[in-house]
């Protein structure tokens, strides 16, 4: 079958908001999955909806991102569990402090005023469980997070609605441009074709990429995510560390979900990944170093996501050299937040070559 | 070094595997946990700590799938693919008793004596029949010694058949996940003062491949 608007590569939170808005611009949408929708880092995520410490390059679209998410409800059809929770990095020394406050005043020259510095007492008042030797830290009171996999289905369902059809387990075995036209070529002998084609392959972005024949080789990585057994509530915003890598916080369940940088390794021909159970040790050091309170919880489950990472740990958002062609990938691990504003920064730039937001740092071929 | 033997389970056909490999060292519940797996190595909980053990044969006679996926065994649902002989589709690893479909303590003893002896290199008293196993013996051989998860899963299915209920065996979760047990986060924490580098971001083998 032919006739597509759009054909969208890689099923994952971006390919799906893509989607979403291509299909309200009126596109005629195709999105082709290689394995199961959410499979991945979208399925995986932590989840954080965060705007706090976001490198300069990608807080407009993350502030435009959470204006999105307080009105999730009305673009998806429901709330995705998400909650205003605040997030805050917490400085365990006077140094960390000060290189927050130092970061603080170069944002708000950039004249962002999201975040704010805030004193050991303001720590303790907003994170009473803390431990007694962090000395304050830097938050966003309007931050928070909600459900990774939630999302997806959420972002499916719209999609769907919105008249995308979503054909999983279809990896796409090659790309043909010839007469305005991509020849999306499938297994079992099916071509699909359609003017434009989104590369939101997430890990596997490169791989698309080279199938169109446009060299654009990021790395990825499988970062690691643990859950203790349910807690009494003791934490409300979504906490950072400044010196070492950690993202925490305590779903409405009571488990707490530790995550923040640590990674296993991924295998991008079988899916799968592997668990670095030392890395793994010293996040749930790190974890009860800073809150006490876990002293007795259990580790019930842990996971990794393959996700695609620029050599910047910034995301690859940008026309190809072909025309018709946009690619979406690599978004280092804080890819979810940002995703509602994604999905329309690609539409604009497939259906009009530009986009609202600034896409500029994130250029395919910047590091070619 | 002679070959590190380890089996996974106390119960019947953990006992009958351990009985005829006396150098095996027996993990069983509640004095040590095998909670997770990578490569030749089992991750213990043993005395409130999180220790590492490293096996050259493995036996998991315990009704752990979670540990089974840890290590790439071929799966179909919940339970690892084995031949006759109880082999999984990674090399060195045996499954035995519940975990591969056991309804009563004598199969399942009967698994453990089974795997011991093709341990030992000793004729087997009959034959480990994993539910569901292909009758056709060119089949059966294709999930033994030598094949990658994928390679046993294409060998079955073909190249373009639905594989991932094999290899890709997320079994109806989103996302697979670990460990096979839980494990005290506080021991978890004691394994490390010292924090780890940060590993490096990973290269398509594939891409360069390419490349080159």
């Amino acid at each position: 079958m032919s006739g597509w608007g759009a054909i969208v590569i890689g099923g994952g939170l971006h390919g799906l908001s893509a989607a979403l808005q291509l299909g309200r611009r009126g596109a005629k949408v195709l999105l082709l999955e290689a394995d199961r929708v959410g499979a991945h880092a979208s399925g995986a995520s932590a989840a954080g909806v965060r705007t706090l410490g976001r490198d300069p390059a990608e807080i407009p679209i993350a502030v435009a991102a959470l204006e999105m998410w307080r009105g999730i409800a009305g673009l998806v059809g429901e709330d995705c569990g998400f909650v205003q929770s605040g997030q805050v990095k917490v400085a365990e020394t006077e140094a960390e402090l000060a290189q927050l406050g130092e970061r603080v005043a170069k944002v708000r020259a950039l004249g962002w005023e999201h975040e704010e510095v805030i004193d050991r007492a303001e720590l303790r008042r907003v994170l009473p469980a803390v431990a007694p030797h962090c000395v304050g830290g830097m938050i966003v009171r309007t931050d928070g997070f909600a459900i990774a996999y939630r999302t997806v289905l959420a972002f499916r369902r719209a999609a769907e609605a919105a008249g995308v059809v979503v054909r999983e387990h279809s990896p796409v075995r090659g790309l043909e441009r010839s007469g305005g036209t991509w020849r999306v070529r499938l297994d079992g002998g099916v071509t699909e074709g359609a003017p434009i084609v989104v590369n939101a392959a997430g890990a596997w972005g490169p791989r698309v990429a080279m199938l169109a024949g446009e060299r654009i080789p990021i790395g990825y990585s499988a970062f690691m995510m643990l859950l203790t057994s349910p807690l009494p509530p003791f934490v409300t915003p979504v906490v950072g560390a400044t010196g070492r890598p950690l993202s925490f916080k305590q779903l409405a369940s009571g488990h707490v979900m530790i995550g923040g940088g640590h990674k296993g390794t991924g295998d991008l021909e079988t899916g799968t990944y592997r668990l670095d159970i030392d890395r793994a040790a010293y996040s749930a050091r790190t974890a009860l170093e800073l809150f006490p309170a876990l002293e007795g919880s259990e580790i019930v489950h842990a996971w990794c996501g393959i996700e695609g990472v620029g050599e910047d740990d910034l995301p690859i958002i940008g026309l190809g050299r072909s025309e018709g062609l946009v690619h979406a990938f690599g978004f280092s691990g804080h890819g979810f937040a940002i995703a509602p504003a994604v999905g329309e920064m690609v539409a604009q730039l497939a259906l009009y070559g530009q986009s609202n937001l600034p896409v500029a740092p994130f250029n395919p071929f910047r590091f070619s | 070094m002679a070959e590190r033997i380890v089996i996974v389970g106390g119960g019947p056909a953990g006992q009958a595997a351990a009985a005829l490999l006396p150098e095996a060292r027996l993990i069983a519940r509640p004095d040590e946990t095998a909670w997770h797996g990578e490569p030749g190595t089992v991750w213990l909980l043993r005395d409130g700590a999180v220790e590492p053990l490293g096996f050259d044969t493995l036996v998991i006679a315990a009704p752990v799938p979670r540990l089974a996926i840890a290590f790439g065994c071929a799966m179909r649902g919940w339970q690892p693919v084995v031949d006759e002989a109880g082999r999984t589709s990674v090399p060195g690893i045996h499954a035995a008793g519940a975990i591969i479909g056991a309804v009563t303590a004598e199969e399942a003893a009967r698994h453990g004596r089974i795997i011991a002896q093709s341990i030992l290199g000793l004729a087997p008293e009959g034959t480990i029949l994993s539910a569901d196993l292909p009758e056709d013996e060119e089949e059966r051989r294709s999930l033994s010694h030598g094949f990658t998860p994928r390679e046993a899963a294409v060998a079955r299915l073909g190249e373009h058949g639905d594989t991932t209920d094999l290899f890709g065996p997320r079994l109806g979760e989103p996302i697979l996940l670990f460990p096979a047990s839980p494990v005290p986060l506080a021991a978890l924490a004691a394994r490390t003062t010292t924090p780890p580098a940060q590993r490096a971001r990973q290269y398509d083998a594939f891409m360069q491949r390419e490349q080159e």
